[in-house]
């Protein structure tokens, strides 16, 4: 009786074991199947930075606000951070104390785009304009790491072009030959736009009015040791701003 | 405890999918040696098994329900000598008959032994049965599923697709272990077409079978045949064997040893006997299977040094890189697969369960094109997996009455992908992500264009090679119930089954979204916005998954859930000179495509890109009659007659799109090479068939077996012309518009062991012919202007001829002295006439100058044919493969060595050829300087041209398979050793 018992068990035992290495088995190979349960594309909030730069000839401050939210309360001459925003057509509110001027404005997603506000007294509006927008990685062909691209805009308030030289000048690392950047006509709102790469870290240009029997050096800057863009605005009465674009 | 067992077994049976015949049954009589007399109560026991009967006042008995495999069976009676008799082959489906005679002894004497031998005709087959043993297939010099249909009667293997007595390739219905494993799905690509969803070991296998038609009631859903295997159920005795292959002996890369190349293939395979106890046995086979290129191809190397892009594809121009690739094998076309099948059967008589496994996972590399070689980073991965489980539980009512339940459930999946983004779709063409990786597209959204050397593109690294991501599953859950009696002389069976599938589909454009949601960014941010977006502009055709890849269980977007049902009655009468086997199927199935009464009823949206009230099933019901007569006219001599109708759905790929890409049909404009199917309903046959088995002497037999088949309503495209106000543009579909007609003669030859030689000679000859050999086969015709064939023409799987020889020659134990003591040479020699094709002539058209003027299969627009449609043919052609082995014995150890050779004459079989001059190494353009004479005097390519031609397109066949899919010539010599230790 009692080995039936045991023998019974035994029998219990060996199928509980078969059993269980059954269902171990069974358990691995489902885990083996072909995981075709991920997503492929996904809804994705894409984004941009945008870097606002306020060029008044007035000593007022303005008011930036995106989609319904102040984003940044600029001085005359200062610049934002760069503003992490939604890609796409975002609507923009500029306000300073005489004017207020709504738009609708669409960003490339992964840019850095650095937006001049020119506000010039007298003006029924504040002109907007990105001057420059690039993708924030390494991998796009234009981009040449290592170097520097400074490029320079004439956003004064009068009808003065100016002629942008970069020159040797005492304490340059290295001689160059006057590098003309051309003309920089003011055409009533803002000026084209010139620009030129060149391979070195350090550039002293000297900005040089046009039209005048001599030159006048209106201001001489260093753009930086760091490589990059960079932009030379020239706003105001004849004032100038750098501004490092990525 | 047994709760919880029971739970789980009822979990196991709930769980898993439709049974079919996977026993055979066993009849005779015992009588008295001398007087001849009937042994009345003589005992038949199946040894080591459950299995056993008592003869009845006839002396006669049955024993039903045996599953297939090789036994010892022992018949005794008080009074006599018992009997043993060894190695008795039980096939399934089918009846074996023992009849014998003892001898009496009026004292206990010593036990007769005698060693069956399986019949050379099977006298209770109503329909051609072919069958392939475990033994048989281990001695084959060829190894893979495919390789042994193609050596039976009535199966055409072309271009790597089965097809069996002319039907189309979805006519092949595959079953392991009684469950269902055919891809209902199937595929739109005609070529390397493999019709079963589950992997196979073939050292798992303990038969594999293929009737050709004709089969019995309870068999459905494939018109042209059904290939049955059965795994091996474990033995009595704890075995082990380990078996390695390869064919690597370091002559690679581009060295050759014997005159062939190695394919990087190696092969380990472990089988494993377990006897758990009297009752329980397990079987295990586990194979990894490695091939780094799992094509063979006739390959050309060659080495062109520096050379520079000449800029006409967009790339910069005098960029260069060494062009150069090596013989033998074509890089990034590898193969990796693991599988396992296993059985566990209990055998508590009167309670047998059986459950039977299988799983397999490969990973696998897609290149097949030179153009790539810079880029094989990038090349398309596909992974695989497959799952079955199975379970058949039978109970004996009685001694002569059972009841078996089947259940089974099938997992397949499949998924091609960009081996450096997996699933996130994003990055395939987004530039940085493509830095990470080192590649530098062209602009923030473009990969780079490709090289252009001398007219011939090569991608450059970083390219994007997976245009298409796809991911699949196909699964089912099946269960089938039946009854079976033997009633004197009546096996009736009275059966139902039922198969449930649930199939998902995903696939879309990966070039297009990353620029698509770069210029959309508020579009991608949006849900429901951003899915009209993959609508509309990267063609997603999605059912089982949301337009973003999700896997989604309802709505009109979610999965395809075909089901069929059938119930059938089946009696097979089993008389001394006629077997009748009479059968009525009925069968119900809802296909689950589209079905509209007016084209209003869809929905049409444009503006969503979808259709609205789309309505898909349609329940359709048949009857199938099924009668089967054979005629033993002699214990030699057999005749059989056969007539059945047969009902199957059409490959479903037809059926099954996205709602958007619907919509693109209806849009117009487009191309579509393969349309979908409204309204469609499955595909019927009507068979006949007449046969003759001889046996000549005692060892060798023939049969030959004549057929008449005519199919109707297989997929034909058709153009849907649409009025000016209607909701749609004018469009093509799938409709059931094709017919078929195909006769043929089977002869079978074969000859048992005699003098240590066994052969076998299969035959077939047929005529098949139809309206299209494709369901798209018409689509360019139409979209030229034409009108969908009426007549019926030679189809292109039509070969007219074709047969195999094996051979078998073997010493025995103790036999040939101790060289060539059980030493074994196998010889298969194979042979078929060409196919048809039809000789074409036209421009290029706007194809690149690499592709020379190659007419294209899929365009018709620049091919005209210069005669009636498939009146040509490709040449005959041969193959000998071979195989030694040598079993040396250490006590119960074996050591089996072998080494085989496929292709063993290196023979360069054409199997394709150019449409323009039916040649196979001349395509028609460098040898005709009216057609390529410009394009070679053109600076821009030159000489070089002429050199990149002749290897890459001449000797690889590039152009060939870019446009058509094939390749010209058959796979060359390979070489392969082995060894397989038996413990």
């Amino acid at each position: 009786m009692m080995n039936k018992y045991y023998l019974c068990k035994m029998r219990c035992k060996k199928m509980q074991i078969i059993l269980l290495t059954f269902f171990t088995v069974l358990l691995l190979v489902c885990s083996g199947c072909v995981d075709i349960d991920n997503p492929n594309v996904k809804v994705i909030d894409m984004r941009t930075l945008v870097k606002f730069v306020y060029l008044g000839d007035v000593a007022d401050s303005i008011s930036i606000i995106i989609d319904g939210s102040l984003v940044a309360k600029l001085e005359k001459g200062k610049e934002s951070e760069f503003i992490n925003v939604q890609a796409g057509s975002r609507k923009i509110v500029l306000s300073n104390l005489a004017v207020s001027d709504t738009f609708y404005q669409s960003f490339i997603p992964d840019q850095k785009i650095t937006f001049y506000c020119i506000y010039n007294s007298g003006s029924s509006e504040i002109i907007n304009m990105s001057l420059f927008a690039h993708p924030t990685y390494a991998g796009v062909i234009q981009y040449v790491p290592g170097s520097v691209l400074v490029r320079f805009a004439n956003f004064t308030n009068g009808t003065v072009s100016y002629t942008v030289i970069a020159d040797t000048v005492s304490g340059a690392e290295r001689t160059y030959d006057d590098l003309a950047f051309g003309d920089i006509s003011n055409n009533g709102k803002y000026d084209t736009l010139k620009i030129k790469s060149i391979t070195d870290k350090i550039i002293y240009p000297r900005f040089v009015v046009l039209g005048t029997s001599n030159d006048t050096i209106v201001g001489v800057t260093t753009v930086s040791d760091v490589a990059g863009r960079y932009t030379i605005a020239l706003f105001g009465n004849g004032e100038y701003k750098v501004v490092k674009e990525d | 405890m047994k709760k919880i067992i029971l739970i789980l077994s009822l979990i196991i049976i709930w769980c898993m999918s439709v049974g079919y015949a996977q026993y055979g049954k066993l009849i005779g009589n015992v009588v008295d040696k001398e007087t001849k007399e009937p042994l009345v109560g003589a005992t038949i026991v199946v040894e080591n098994t459950g299995y056993g009967a008592s003869t009845d006042v006839d002396g006669k008995f049955v024993i039903i329900n045996i599953p297939a495999g090789i036994y010892n069976v022992k018949i005794s009676y008080v009074g006599y000598q018992t009997e043993l008799i060894k190695d008795v082959k039980i096939v399934a489906g089918l009846t074996r008959e023992l009849n014998v005679q003892l001898l009496s002894s009026g004292v206990q004497a010593e036990e007769v032994v005698v060693i069956a031998e399986r019949p050379l005709i099977e006298k209770s087959a109503t329909n051609a049965v072919r069958l392939q043993t475990s033994d048989e297939i281990q001695k084959l010099p060829v190894r893979g599923i495919q390789n042994y249909l193609s050596i039976q009667a009535g199966v055409v293997n072309q271009n790597g697709t089965i097809y069996i007595r002319g039907g189309r390739s979805d006519e092949v219905g595959y079953i392991v272990e009684g469950t269902n494993v055919k891809d209902v799905v199937g595929s739109d690509d005609r070529h390397d077409y493999y019709g079963g969803l589950v992997s196979i070991i073939p050292e798992a296998l303990e038969e594999i079978s293929v009737q050709a038609g004709g089969y019995s009631a309870e068999f459905g859903g494939a018109n042209a045949g059904i290939v049955n295997q059965t795994f091996k159920t474990a033995k009595d005795v704890f075995n082990l064997t380990v078996q390695v292959e390869t064919d690597n002996f370091g002559n690679y890369p581009g060295k050759k040893v014997l005159g062939s190349h190695s394919y990087g293939y190696s092969d380990y395979i472990i089988t494993a006997n377990v006897p758990v106890s009297s009752k329980i046995k397990l079987f295990g086979a586990f194979n990894n299977n490695f091939q780094r290129d799992r094509r063979i191809w006739f390959w050309s190397g060659a080495d062109f040094g520096y050379l520079k892009d000449n800029g006409l594809s967009g790339g910069t121009k005098g960029d260069s890189a060494w062009v150069k690739w090596d013989e033998g094998n074509v890089p990034g076309r590898s193969n990796n697969r693991y599988t396992f099948n296993g059985t566990l059967t209990f055998d508590y008589n009167p309670l047998q369960i059986r459950l039977a496994g299988g799983f397999s996972w490969g990973r696998n590399k897609n290149n097949n094109l030179i153009r790539n070689i810079f880029n094989l980073d990038r090349v398309t991965v596909l992974d695989n997996s497959n799952l079955l489980l199975s379970g058949k539980v039978s109970y004996f009512l009685s001694k002569s009455t059972f009841l078996e339940i089947n259940v089974g459930y099938v997992d397949y999946r499949e998924k091609a992908y960009d081996p450096n983004f997996g699933d996130d779709l994003i990055k395939y063409t987004d530039s940085v992500a493509a830095a990470e990786h080192g590649w530098q597209f062209w602009s923030l959204t473009q990969p780079p264009p490709n090289y252009n050397f001398n007219g011939f593109e090569f991608r450059r690294p970083g390219a994007v090679l997976t245009a298409l991501y796809t991911k699949d599953r196909q699964s089912s859950v099946s269960g089938s119930v039946a009854l079976t009696s033997q009633m004197k002389n009546h096996e009736i069976k009275i059966g139902g089954s039922f198969e449930y599938r649930t199939i998902s589909h995903y696939d879309i454009d990966t070039r297009t979204i990353y620029s698509n949601a770069y210029a959309n960014p508020d579009i991608v941010r949006d849900k429901e916005a951003y899915a009209r977006m993959l609508r509309a502009l990267s063609q997603v055709n999605n059912y089982g998954f949301d337009e973003f890849g999700n896997p989604i269980n309802s709505g009109p977007d979610g999965p395809k859930h075909p089901y069929f049902g059938a119930v059938y009655f089946q009696d097979k009468m089993e008389f001394d000179d006629i077997i009748i086997n009479a059968g009525l199927r009925y069968d119900k199935m809802n296909l689950c495509g589209w079905n509209f009464q007016s084209i209003n009823d869809l929905g049409y949206d444009h503006n969503e890109y979808t259709l609205r009230t789309v309505r898909s099933g349609k329940i359709v019901e048949y009857v199938e009659p099924r009668l089967g007569f054979a005629f033993p006219a002699t214990e030699r001599t057999v005749f059989h007659l056969q007539y059945g109708k047969f009902v199957q759905a059409p490959a479903l790929y037809s059926l099954y799109k996205s709602r958007a890409f619907a919509v693109y049909i209806f849009e117009g404009g487009h191309f579509f090479p393969d349309p979908v199917g409204f309204n469609v309903d499955p595909v019927r046959t009507t068979q006949y068939e007449i046969g003759f088995s001889q046996q000549l002497t005692d060892n060798v037999a023939f049969d030959i077996t004549g057929f008449y088949k005519n199919i109707e309503g297989q997929l034909q495209t058709a153009y849907f012309p649409q009025p000016a106000n209607s909701p749609v543009n004018s469009y093509y579909a799938y409709i059931n518009g094709d017919f078929e007609n195909v006769l043929g003669v089977e002869l079978t030859l074969r000859m048992r062991r005699t003098k240590r030689l066994q052969a076998q000679f299969n035959y077939t000859l047929q005529d098949a012919r139809g309206t299209n050999s494709y369901p798209n086969g018409t689509i360019s015709l139409l979209n030229t202007g034409g009108t969908p064939p009426s007549m019926v023409v030679p189809l292109d799987f039509s070969q007219a001829h074709r047969g195999s020889i094996s051979m078998d020659y073997r010493w025995g134990k103790n036999d040939g002295g101790p060289i060539l003591e059980q030493l074994g040479i196998n010889m298969l020699i194979n042979f078929n006439s060409g196919h048809p094709y039809t000789r074409a002539t036209g421009s290029g058209g706007q194809q690149a100058v690499d592709l020379g003027a190659l007419l294209n299969d899929d365009d018709a627009r620049t091919r005209t044919p210069v005669e009636p449609i498939n009146s040509s043919k490709t040449p005959w052609v041969y193959q000998v493969d071979l195989r030694i082995d040598k079993t040396i014995s250490f006590g119960p150890t074996n050591l089996n060595v072998y080494v085989y050779v496929q292709n063993v004459l290196n023979t360069k079989n054409v199997i394709n050829v150019y449409y323009r001059t039916g040649n196979a190494y001349d395509d028609g353009w460098l040898s005709n300087p009216l057609a390529s004479g410009t394009t070679i005097q053109n600076p821009a390519y030159g000489k070089t041209y002429v050199d990149l031609y002749r290897v890459i397109n001449l000797e690889n066949n590039q152009h060939q398979f870019r446009l058509n899919g094939f390749v010209n010539f058959g796979s060359p010599r390979q070489i392969r050793v082995g060894a397989r230790l038996e413990l």
